[in-house]
């Protein structure tokens, strides 16, 4: 009867240790699963912001294309610019023979006026 | 008779003489000299007037242009603010990464060591009580 009592306890510690390793065990697999979710989601994140990233890398290389070639056409125009300057300031104006003035003078007064219709 | 007829044909001829060689009121005469530099003063003026204009257009497109430059740093700009934003994320999910993947006190060998040691002792005992 005792030697019963005895098995059913010794049963019962079988048991309750084996719930406990259970336990333990199931925790830490829990445990382990959760992390490695967060650590795929945080992938996921990841390869999502870093694809924004190249697309906007692209964009910003296509910009920055056409910025170069704005600064390249600004620099155009300035030396445009500049040769006008030189020309303006180095204007020679060759003085016409006495018989073409008249006709000179006439032609360049009728130059800005406007047409008659 | 022909006196009269004579006189009156002279007075005719010196009114039309007079008439052809009178200058029109609004008339101005110069000298040769003053309308040749009349006429250079003029072809001066035609010449910078070309030169202003022509420096006016170029002044016009210089502004567009810059203008497009400006546009163009504007789109550059928020494109980059936009990039460093995303980098930040990144940077914030790897940390938070790295953060996970710190070994915890689970995940020492010495535990399991023991936890297996202990697990290991206590079915020992109760084998042994079997036996007993």
């Amino acid at each position: 009867m005792e030697l019963k009592k005895q098995m059913k306890t010794i049963k019962n510690i079988a048991l309750a240790v084996a719930g406990i390793v259970g336990a333990v065990v199931a925790f830490f697999l829990f445990t382990g699963k959760r992390k490695s979710n967060k650590i795929e989601k945080l992938d996921q994140a990841v390869a999502t912001n870093k694809k924004h990233v190249e697309r906007i890398e692209t964009e910003v290389k296509q910009v920055a294309k056409k910025r170069k070639a704005v600064k390249k056409e600004i620099a155009e125009v300035k030396q445009e610019i500049a040769e006008l300057e030189t020309a303006k300031e180095n204007l020679t104006i060759e003085e016409k023979p006495a018989e073409e003035v008249k006709e000179n003078i006439l032609k360049q007064t009728r130059r800005g006026r406007p047409k008659k219709a | 008779m022909k006196k009269i007829l004579l006189l009156s044909l002279f007075v005719a001829t010196l009114s039309y003489a007079q008439k052809t060689k009178k200058v029109a009121p609004d008339t101005v005469c110069f000298t040769k000299e003053q309308a040749a530099d009349i006429s250079f003063v003029l072809d001066s003026l035609w010449a910078a007037d070309d030169i202003n204009n022509g420096l006016i257009a170029s002044y016009k497109r210089l502004a567009k242009k810059q203008d497009s430059l400006i546009e163009l740093d504007s789109i550059q700009i928020v494109k980059q603010d936009s990039i460093i934003t995303y980098q930040k994320n990144i940077v914030t999910d790897l940390e938070k990464k790295i953060d996970l993947l710190q070994p915890k006190w689970n995940d020492k060998k010495s535990v399991w060591f023991g936890f297996g040691f202990i697990t290991a002792l206590g079915s020992g005992i109760l084998v042994n009580q079997l036996i007993k």
